[in-house]
């Protein structure tokens, strides 16, 4: 969810909250001092009454004169109950300015007893105030004025305000996702009106700065370690050769020469896969062409005819020729120059199969072989080997990276004798 | 043929053995460990091949390259890298540069490069490559013994060069899987295929009415000579 629709509605919910809390509390409070202030209204009316009645005014009229109401009845004797405050329901009177409906509502009233002349009176005064109804409904309204009010300045606030404020956050965030390593970019904000922005993008530009020349150092020192191997690697090649050619070498001797000369050809080996992986990990590829795929595996094909030729391999091609796929052409080559080798490689001794099958969603290299002793899970791992140390493990490493870096699907399988290996090849 | 080098490499352990094994068949090689000495050197005497390795403490092979090339020096030029990026290789050979051979090589390939360099500088391609009996026209790919034609296959006709052009040394069957077979080398080495091709050679050769100059060295790889 946007932060700006999380912003209103946590807000509109917040005050929407306190508002009715606000309100109810508004209300018992109001409803409250009005019973105080009628309370304090009908006691001094009473004092009124006992007043006028104790200077002689006969008890009949003080009707109309006190409150809304009196009720006066003779009593014959005093009850020894204290003045009360009570509510009693009265009758509105049709209203003809706004045409209400006679209802009843309540109406505060204080009762007492009182004596005058031998003669005793309980005496009712009652005194309508602003009805609790009418109250409720009146903050009721307001409550809701306000609550509406409030939402909508929230609204307005968040959306408009909101966005000029955020806007250099907004920005970042657009730089940030642009951002890409491998392209040596620098990252540069203008100043923002913001302080907690501005930390942030200094923040950010540093650590930008500082990831970058991490990046380039590392990669510079994989690069520069896997080329400086190389010279070493040549320098005791060549020495191992030249103490081949001497004549009085022990059979022994040149056995150790030999197993020395193929380790340092593992290592050769080992370092070049090392190399492809590193450009490949760095992003070092070429932009895209239309590669024809048909040409690129009957290319390889040729290459590799010897090799097919002495295993006696039989080869089957179900290929639609007019395949393309979007690819660095070098690393297209080297992607079916893995997979036929291994096809080869991996296949029987003599009379196996490679079935090769392209169209426009899969490229399907099928070989005989034996069966995957373990689980086929790690293949497509580095340094992953089969048993045999004669290969390095970085042959389908090295496919995988490419067909991630195209985003390829790649799959292996293993069923009846075959091993397959599938490439879901449409690009969206 | 007198043939005269000068190899321009700052890995002295590496130009020794260099300079060694082309001393052994018959090359005169000039050792020049920077730059600045590749340059005195080409001014004192004249070379039939050059060989540059791309980095020099003192500069680069590509510049030393491109003041050959200023100074119209003729020489056949082998670049020596520990790169092997396309990237070099295309800046190499449009400076200039006759082959591209990548470290680590095997010397008896850096051998057969040179020698097929100062051949199709020298005589256009239009040498015949003569081992006794044997006679191998490059130009036409033919191969003769004692006037007899012989027909190879492409790889078969490879190897025999390789072969003549190392006459008399050791090569081992690496060296031989990466002659032929370039990057796939590693596939060839895993199979009997070098042996097939060298047994297929072997016999041609002989029923062409050559004496038997494949000598086995068991463990090791092949001897051709006698």
């Amino acid at each position: 969810m946007k932060l700006l629709y999380k912003n209103i509605i946590i807000n509109s919910l917040a005050s929407l909250l306190i508002i009715c809390f606000g309100g109810i509390i508004t209300y018992f409070f109001i409803v409250n001092k009005i019973k105080q202030e009628s309370y304090e209204h009908l006691t001094s009316e009473k004092i009124t009454v006992e007043e006028k009645l104790k200077n002689g005014l006969p008890p009949d009229q003080l009707q109309g004169n006190v409150g809304d109401e009196i009720i006066i009845k003779e009593i014959s004797a005093l009850s020894n109950k204290k003045p009360f405050f009570t509510v009693v329901a009265k009758q509105e009177e049709a209203n003809e300015e706004y045409e209400e409906e006679e209802a009843a509502f309540e109406a505060q009233a204080i009762v007492f007893d009182y004596a005058v002349n031998n003669k005793y009176y309980n005496i009712t005064i009652i005194k309508s105030f602003d009805n609790d109804e009418a109250l409720g409904n009146n903050i009721l309204n307001a409550v809701m004025i306000s609550a509406i009010l409030m939402i909508l300045a929230i609204v307005f606030i968040n959306t408009f305000i909101y966005r000029r404020i955020w806007a250099p956050f907004y920005f970042t965030l657009k730089m940030l996702r642009h951002f890409t390593i491998s392209k040596r970019d620098t990252l540069t904000f203008p100043k923002a009106k913001t302080a907690e922005f501005n930390q942030l993008n200094e923040a950010i530009t540093l650590m930008a700065e500082k990831i970058s020349h991490d990046y380039l150092s590392l990669k510079e020192f994989t690069e520069n370690a896997s080329h400086e191997i190389q010279t070493p690697l040549a320098v005791i090649n060549s020495k191992i050769e030249m103490c081949l050619q001497d004549t009085q070498l022990s059979p022994q001797q040149a056995k150790m020469l030999m197993e020395a000369s193929y380790a340092v050809n593992n290592l050769v080996n080992l370092n070049k896969g090392l190399i492809i992986l590193t450009k490949l990990d760095n992003n070092q590829i070429d932009s895209p062409v239309d590669v024809n795929i048909s040409k690129k595996i009957y290319n390889r094909l040729h290459l590799f005819e010897d090799f097919i030729q002495e295993k006696d391999i039989d080869v089957n091609l179900k290929i639609d020729d007019s395949v393309t796929v979007k690819i660095d052409p070098v690393l297209a080559g080297i992607l079916f120059d893995n997979l036929i080798k291994n096809a080869i490689k991996h296949n029987l001794p003599n009379g196996g199969k490679i079935n090769i099958e392209v169209t426009k969603e899969l490229i399907k290299i099928a070989n005989t072989g034996t069966p995957p002793k373990v689980s086929t899970d790690k293949f497509f791992e580095r340094f992953y080997k089969e048993g045999s140390t004669e290969s390095l493990g970085l042959g389908l490493a090295i496919v995988k990276k490419i067909c991630d870096i195209y985003h390829f699907n790649i799959l292996y399988s293993h069923k009846d004798g075959l091993h397959t290996i599938t490439l879901n090849i449409k690009q969206a | 043929m007198n043939i005269t080098i000068l190899l321009v490499e700052d890995e002295k352990l590496l130009s020794e053995s260099i300079a060694q094994y082309l001393g052994n068949s018959g090359i005169a090689c000039t050792q020049a460990y920077t730059y600045n000495s590749a340059v005195n050197k080409m001014a004192e005497s004249e070379f039939d091949c050059i060989v540059i390795d791309i980095g020099l403490p003192d500069g680069s092979g590509i510049d030393l390259i491109s003041y050959i090339k200023k100074k119209k020096i003729e020489a056949g030029l082998i670049i020596i890298s520990a790169r092997n990026s396309v990237d070099d290789k295309l800046e190499g050979f449009t400076t200039g540069a006759d082959d591209f051979i990548v470290k680590p090589f095997h010397l008896s390939e850096l051998n057969a490069r040179i020698n097929a360099i100062i051949r199709r500088k020298k005589f256009n391609g239009k040498e015949v490559l003569e081992f006794h009996e044997i006679a191998v026209k490059l130009e036409s790919r033919s191969v003769f013994v004692k006037e007899n034609k012989i027909n190879l296959t492409k790889k078969e006709f490879d190897l025999l060069v390789y072969f003549i052009s190392n006459a008399n040394k050791i090569i081992t069957k690496d060296a031989i899987a990466y002659n032929l077979w370039k990057n796939n080398a590693d596939l060839a080495i895993s199979s009997d295929i070098i042996y097939t091709h060298i047994k297929n050679l072997r016999k041609k050769l002989i029923e062409g009415g050559s004496k038997d100059y494949v000598n086995a060295i068991y463990g090791i790889g092949y001897k051709f000579g006698e």
